[in-house]
């Protein structure tokens, strides 16, 4: 019964966060100046002089209600005069003719290629999750796996280099390290190992990444995972570090075992609760994140579709994108919450 | 000891090394197989095109592509700024119908067919036309070309002759009888919807004027016409390519077709020649990682390539690369707002033009790659006024200049001031540009000499679109704009004449005299050539003289390609015509 109760009131809140943020969206996209109409007409006016008229598009109100100010700017009067009534905003109702109630009931399509938007979205969040799901993998796997090591190893430089090591790499910025990476590793003055870009590939699904062509898929791959190794590295490191410090761990070395057992059987489960909690925040960026990343190794992913998107005004992709990650964000701290509760019976 | 301790990591980071060198092999037989008997041309573009539908189309780089698969009648010759034939038999003159309307009668070619085989017929012309005057598609732009056209015709019984009817007065009249693609009916609008609705009416009638079906008509064609189908998938024409695949994202591939009709005209139709098999567009926005494919020779061309990276190529791979500069139709000049009392001075305008090191910026940011211009003309057409002589950059001049005109620093604020009107005036402009990196240093360079004269530069650099915003409202002082020049002829009327000052209209600077006005009315009515060139020289040594905007430089294009391949130059965009390039 406490279940249910418990995923009715998370439902409710995802659902009333994600209405609010859609809204919030809209707001920001009708704010922007500069319209996909503008686009076109930049491009054209000189090619076609003497033709172009400017087409003002009827303005839509974006929701139900909107609350206006009472005077317009060019009435000048002293609102000290009025009765309160007169200084409060007017609130006009809209009727159902306006942009929220088009987006939530109607397809949207791109203004750039009349393309559903939701077609587009899912062909490039493919490119996407083939690079991001095994980098976050690899991220975490990594990260514990060197922590753990940096913890056992009785000398405590070696945890100190990896540390420097690692934080180097997370301060480099990401386009200079793909960049280096591209330079070193495909081009002909040094080693000429893998293939610089996506296109050459001939592929048509990224999924065939996994089957034939995976040297396409390790370059991305170490540009991703290397400036983020240190965030899940120190994390660990510092949680299994503290663990050790605390009495259970005693209690837990007197009973015989060895340390690399100690760490397997109970310091690694306690310091993975915190970094589920990384691993929610780390959702955005499968969409987002990798603008850099994809543009360089030319990834057809959500990336580069938002650059793209946000480039030629197409609002409705750009919205779509937007809606797609506070949705995997929102959801992604509610699953880690659950995790989190399911594993540590403190919380 | 320390290797000890290394040893774990060591050996757990082997198998992950031996993959890679495993992998290594894999690719180098990848790119061994690349190597076949057909010609395979390889192009670099830095975006992906919205859609291959020319009439609606935004990208400029889909243009490119379009030709390549529906041709248009005629189209520009890559080396000369003259039309040449596609799939008509020849160019022809007007001819004078009365005093308003001219026409052109072309024959088509009698073996020219869409893909399909069925032949091109005048009814894919009006098609055509028609269906860019739909007033329910979202691109308007064509309509408003299309207006002044007064009918199309077939003038033969074959249906291969076809005659346009145009305003007289209209300069680019020519361009509008068939430089545009041309769609076929029967798969664009096999319904024959569009046949129910007259071209005449489509051209004039409001849109309150339609009926309700008819306007629903128009509606429901309209949104099929552009729909996912005809943008990506469904390209038909009759050019000598066929798209073969679109791969959302990373390539756009190109098939010759085979036995197409016009492999046997190419002797005498020069814009008919197609030599590559097949045409690959890879999508690649980044150039560092296109350069590093054209190295590695899986890429011909790479265009528009920053003026920086290209010099630095030129000094370290030339053995390996071959280069080309042609011209671009374009050209940079800063508009002056002749609204402000203060710029419609001459004197004023005459010294901010003095204060600018044209010659310097273009060494520095363009590595040279730009040609100084006088005019808003092309350098490179016919009537470009060679005999006007570059503005100096000469700052004592600017100084000369501005003292004669009364501005003195009366309250030693460090800039330059004058009674205006009873009213203490500041020598002050606000200079909108886009924030580029070449348009801010540019913006800085102008500052930093109008400091040392006295004039107070404000640089407001701004995203393109809400720069085009302030621009419409007339909302500036100066601005550096980019301006793209067509290569047919020029028609001073959008920019310089007195109907388009209002604010949206096409007139930023203000600028209107009646002797402007009354020239550009000749030029636009000049019965000859030599007549409206002499009209042409006067019009820009006015633009000149008057210092109406500042007019910099027109930058090159910056090509490089591979050895592979013998490019052939054009000044029409992207600088180069895919057709005409061979094999070595």
């Amino acid at each position: 019964m406490n279940w249910w109760r418990y995923l009715i009131k998370k439902f409710t809140v995802i659902i009333s966060m994600l209405l609010i943020l859609s809204l919030i969206g809209h707001w920001i996209i009708s704010n922007i100046p500069g319209s996909n109409e503008d686009m076109i007409n930049q491009d054209q006016v000189t090619l076609y002089s003497d033709s172009l008229q400017i087409i003002k598009k009827p303005f839509k109100p974006i929701f139900y209600w909107s609350v206006l100010p009472r005077f317009t700017k060019e009435e000048k009067l002293d609102p000290s005069s009025l009765p309160l009534s007169g200084i409060l905003p007017v609130f006009k109702w809209n009727g159902i003719h306006n942009v929220y109630h088009e987006w939530l009931t109607q397809t949207s399509y791109s203004l750039r290629d009349s393309k559903d938007v939701s077609a587009k979205v899912f062909e490039a969040i493919q490119w996407t999750l083939v690079i991001q799901i095994p980098a976050l993998i690899l991220i975490f796997i990594l990260g514990i796996y060197l922590a753990e090591w940096s913890v056992k190893s009785k000398n405590n430089n070696a945890g100190i280099r990896v540390t420097k090591i690692l934080t180097a790499f997370h301060s480099v910025p990401v386009f200079w390290l793909a960049s280096l990476l591209l330079i070193f590793f495909t081009g002909q003055g040094f080693l000429h190992i893998f293939p610089s870009s996506f296109v050459s590939a001939d592929v048509v699904s990224p999924f065939e990444f996994w089957t034939t062509k995976i040297h396409y898929i390790i370059l991305p791959l170490i540009a991703i995972v290397l400036p983020a190794l240190a965030v899940i590295y120190n994390l660990a490191r510092n949680n299994i570090l503290s663990n050790m410090e605390k009495p259970f761990w005693k209690r837990t070395m007197s009973s015989g075992l060895s340390q690399n057992e100690a760490i397997k059987q109970e310091a690694r489960p306690l310091a993975m609760i915190p970094l589920i909690a990384w691993i929610a925040s780390a959702i955005p960026f499968l969409i987002s994140g990798s603008i850099i990343i994809e543009n360089i190794f030319s990834i057809p992913g959500t990336g580069r579709l938002l650059f793209q998107s946000i480039g030629f005004r197409d609002w409705p992709v750009v919205h779509a994108l937007f809606m797609l990650a506070s949705f995997l964000t929102i959801l992604g701290i509610q699953i880690a919450e659950l995790v989190q509760l399911k594993l540590d019976p403190r919380l | 000891m320390m290797n000890c301790k290394f040893t774990p990591l060591a050996k757990s980071l082997t198998p992950f090394l031996l993959f890679i060198f495993i992998l290594s092999t894999i690719e180098f037989h990848c790119s061994e197989d690349k190597k076949d008997k057909d010609f395979v041309l390889r192009i670099r573009l830095a975006d992906e095109p919205d859609c291959l539908h020319p009439v609606v189309s935004q990208s400029s780089l889909a243009t490119q592509i379009e030709v390549l698969i529906m041709p248009p009648l005629f189209e520009f010759s890559p080396n000369k700024l003259e039309f040449s034939p596609i799939l008509v038999k020849s160019m022809v003159d007007p001819v004078i119908v009365n005093d308003s309307t001219v026409s052109y009668t072309y024959e088509l070619q009698e073996n020219a067919v869409w893909e399909d085989g069925q032949p091109l017929t005048v009814d894919d012309i009006i098609y055509t036309i028609k269906s860019t005057l739909n007033p329910c598609i979202r691109n308007k732009t064509y309509a408003g070309f299309f207006k002044n056209i007064r009918d199309v015709k077939s003038t033969s019984s074959n249906n291969k002759t076809v005659t346009f009817l145009i305003n007289k007065n209209y300069m680019q009249g020519q361009e509008m009888s068939g430089n545009y693609c041309i769609y076929p009916e029967h798969i664009y609008d096999p319904n024959s919807v569009l046949r129910k609705f007259s071209l005449q009416d489509l051209m004039h009638k409001d849109s309150a004027n339609w009926s309700a079906e008819e306007w629903n008509n128009l509606k429901s064609y309209g949104s099929e016409y552009q729909s996912q189908k005809f943008c990506k998938e469904k390209i038909v024409g009759c050019g000598p390519y066929k798209l073969l695949t679109w791969q959302s994202g990373s390539k756009i591939i190109l098939e010759k077709k085979k036995n197409w009709w016009g492999d046997s005209l190419v002797s005498k139709y020069p814009l008919l020649i197609s030599k590559p098999d097949r045409i690959e567009y890879w999508i690649m926005p980044e150039e560092a990682s296109a350069l590093l494919e054209l190295k590695n020779g899986n890429i011909d061309i790479i265009s528009e390539l920053t003026p920086k990276v290209f010099e630095e190529l030129k000094d370290k791979d030339s053995d390996k690369l071959n280069f080309a500069t042609p011209t671009l139709m374009q050209y940079m000049y800063i508009d002056i707002n002749h609204r402000n009392p203060v710029l419609s001075n001459l004197k004023v305008r005459m010294a901010l033009s003095h204060l600018i090191n044209v010659d310097q910026f273009i060494k520095e940011q363009y590595n040279g790659l730009a040609l100084r211009i006088n005019s808003p003309v092309h350098p490179s057409k016919s009537y470009y006024n060679s005999s006007i002589e570059s503005i100096k950059y000469d700052p004592l001049k600017a100084t000369q200049l501005l003292k004669e005109d009364g501005w003195k620093d009366t309250n030693g604020d460090g800039s330059l001031d004058k009674k205006i009107n009873g009213k203490t005036q500041e020598l002050a402009f606000r200079f909108y540009l886009t924030n580029k990196e070449t348009s801010k240093k540019f913006g800085l360079l102008l500052q930093e000499e109008c400091k040392k004269v006295g004039i107070k530069i404000d640089l407001i650099p701004k995203e393109a679109a809400s720069l085009m915003n302030d621009l419409n409202e007339l909302n500036f002082d100066l601005v550096l704009i980019a301006q793209r020049q067509s290569p047919s002829l020029w028609d001073p009327f959008q920019m310089y004449s007195s109907s388009n000052t209002k604010a949206g209209g096409f007139n930023k600077s203000g600028y209107a005299t009646s002797k402007s006005d009354s020239i550009i009315a000749s030029i636009r009515n000049a019965g000859t050539e030599n007549e409206r060139n002499k009209l042409y020289l006067e019009f820009q040594k006015i633009l000149h003289d008057e210092v109406v905007q500042i007019y910099l430089f027109s930058p090159l294009e910056r090509i490089v390609y591979s050895k592979r391949i013998n490019l052939v130059e054009s000044s029409r965009r992207p600088g180069y015509y895919e057709g005409m390039i061979t094999r070595k």
